[in-house]
């Protein structure tokens, strides 16, 4: 038996005043303490998953660029075949890692490998270690199929990545063509360009956004997003859709559908390439099948349904008997854990997924008749998108005194203790005299401002 | 067939060679250094530095190849750069990959004690093995 005294692994323990001493800052706390510990396995992140071996990035990967298969098999140097069977060796056996199959088999040199893997892996780096919402996890003892090619010290990756922030900021500071759509903004004959961004610029089409680009280029994403930022500054390019900046809740001018493109979009980082400029709620449904005759809407408001795209499902909400000012605003908090709505009952993420759904049917079904129930169409709308404005208010709005506090009772005793939380909630007559001030949602308010306003009229 | 490394430390067996380093132009990634930082600071700033200058020899069309050179638009325009001042001499020597990459070789030479036409030959052929499957 051979004896083992190894030490065990240091207490994870984030320690601020280290990385403040480090020029560069620390753009993870959780990847220094790995490296400190020389730990083996993968680091998943919210935009992107770095592999470790014993305390050093052994490779890097993140859906926001082309993998090293991408820009090998695009640009001839490996065919698809080869590749295909490297990795298949490797899967079936860790110790033919890809990399050294490729090399063996006479199919890249080791120069090439080395190249371009460090290459990828510094590429994918710079999204994986992007500012996220979400915490990142390690698993110990994963390993990934390409093998060791180079490491990459970790200090060495966070102060590539600071410097790569700070060049894109450079050359221009406007990051919306990292993500967002992009269109061309004017012929480009009247600049020269190089090849290079020439080749970028044929295929900015409206739809594709840095990252369809670079794939479609076999390059890697932030060449893509220098040569993107250089050709904004030079004003030949632009972001078609701005990453949704909410506007100030004081503002409550809502203009066609511009402002309501902003509501349903989500503020995790993946979701923003997905938007699609030119409907930008695509399956908006069409103003609801006439709802019961004790929620139908006064005629006169009819013809203004329309102007208002996403916000049809709201337009019964004021003869509805009852909606409590709050519940639209706790619901919403669950709809977008990651949104910081201030509600003391705003549930955590682990419970909101694990009791989420079951407790709201059966919270509707005692309290709501079946004929005052709203339509089945926007309940039923097909995407989080719509469902989102409507959702909530019609599954919460039954909600009486009983049932509020029996969730109060089951999601957490000290919430319920908590002295900033509302008295249980009765049935409002009015609810659209109730001005919304316990939550600063500006999306909210605004709904809230326009059914007022449809309502007086 | 070299890899990175070996390939850097082949550079620094030049007569007069002070540093050398493979540096990616359009971030200013340093891929390898060996020896001394020209410039005196660190081989971070140096790389971020001369692949400013590469990328503007690259991109630019003044120095692009004529018609009829035979120069295919998937290798870089220009072979090197060189540069030279009162004590030194600095060439970059772009590199042929099949896959996109914007790789130079970076070399320091001392001006006394370097030959600058042997230090050109010996880089491309480096430059060419280190691509070379």
């Amino acid at each position: 038996m051979t004896p083992v005294n190894t030490p065990p692994p240091r207490l994870p323990v984030r320690d601020p005043s280290a990385a403040r001493q480090r020029p560069w800052g620390s753009v993870s706390p959780m990847l220094n303490r790995l490296a400190a510990e020389h730990a083996t396995g993968v680091l998943v992140r919210e935009r992107g998953t770095l592999y470790l071996s014993e305390g050093r990035v052994v490779h890097a990967e993140s859906p926001a660029t082309p993998g090293i298969d991408v820009l090998l098999t695009a640009g001839g140097a490996v065919d698809p075949e080869g590749w295909q069977r490297a990795v298949e060796g490797a899967e079936a056996d860790p110790k033919r890692p890809v990399g050294r199959t490729l090399i063996s088999q006479g199919m890249l040199s080791q120069g090439q490998l080395e190249l371009c893997h460090l290459g990828t892996l510094y590429d994918a780096a710079y999204f994986a270690l992007a500012p996220s919402s979400a915490p990142g996890h390690f698993r110990y003892g994963a390993w990934h199929w390409m093998g060791p090619v180079r490491p990459v010290p970790v200090s060495a990756l966070e102060r590539e990545t600071m410097r790569r922030r700070s060049l894109l900021n450079r050359i221009w500071p406007d990051p919306s063509t990292d993500t967002a759509p992009l269109t061309v903004v004017r012929p480009a004959r009247t600049v020269p360009v190089c090849p290079r961004r020439q080749a970028i610029l044929d295929l900015v089409d409206g739809r594709r956004t840095a990252t369809d680009i670079a794939r479609e280029l076999g390059r890697p994403a932030f060449h893509t997003l220098v040569d993107l930022r250089r050709l904004a500054a030079a004003g030949l390019v632009a972001a078609t859709h701005r990453p949704a900046a909410p506007p100030p809740p004081t503002t409550g001018t809502a203009s066609g559908s511009g402002t309501a493109t902003a509501l349903p979009v989500q503020p995790t980082a993946r979701s923003r390439p997905v938007v699609s400029p030119a409907p930008p709620v695509p399956p908006v449904p069409p103003v609801p099948p006439a709802p019961p005759a004790s929620l139908a809407p006064p005629a006169s408001l009819a013809p203004l349904v329309p102007l208002v795209q996403p916000l049809p499902p709201l337009a019964p909400q004021p003869a509805h008997p009852v909606q409590p000012p709050d519940g639209g605003a706790e619901q919403e908090a669950r709809n977008h854990p990651d949104v910081d709505v201030p509600l003391p009952l705003r549930p955590s993420r682990g419970r909101h997924r694990a009791g989420q759904g079951s407790p709201a049917a059966p919270r509707t079904a005692p309290t709501a008749p079946p004929a005052t129930s709203p339509p089945a169409g926007p309940v039923s709308a097909p995407t989080t998108a719509t469902a989102h404005p409507a959702e909530p208010l019609t599954s919460v709005a039954p909600v009486t005194a009983a049932t509020s506090v029996t969730a109060v009772a089951g999601r957490s005793a000290a919430a319920a203790s908590t002295p900033g939380v509302p008295a249980p909630r009765t049935p409002v007559a009015a609810p659209s005299q109730m001005p919304p001030t316990s939550f600063a949602d500006p999306d909210l308010t605004l709904l809230r401002r326009l059914r007022a306003a449809l309502e007086t009229l | 067939m070299p890899g990175i490394d070996e390939c850097l430390l082949e550079v620094m067996r030049l007569p007069g060679a002070r540093g050398a380093a493979l540096v990616d132009w359009t971030s200013g990634l340093p891929l390898g250094t060996v020896g001394d930082p020209p410039g005196g600071e660190d081989h971070d700033t140096a790389a971020a530095e001369a692949a400013e200058l590469a990328r503007l020899a690259a991109e630019h069309r003044a120095f692009t190849p004529g018609e009829g050179a035979g120069w295919d638009s998937a290798e870089p325009p220009v072979e090197d750069v060189i540069i030279s001042n009162r004590d030194s001499y600095h060439v970059l020597r772009f590199l042929r990959a099949t896959y996109e990459s914007n790789v130079f070789l970076h070399l320091w030479l001392d001006r006394d004690e370097g030959n600058l036409a042997l230090a050109r030959i010996r880089l491309g052929d480096l430059a060419g093995r280190l691509v070379l499957a």
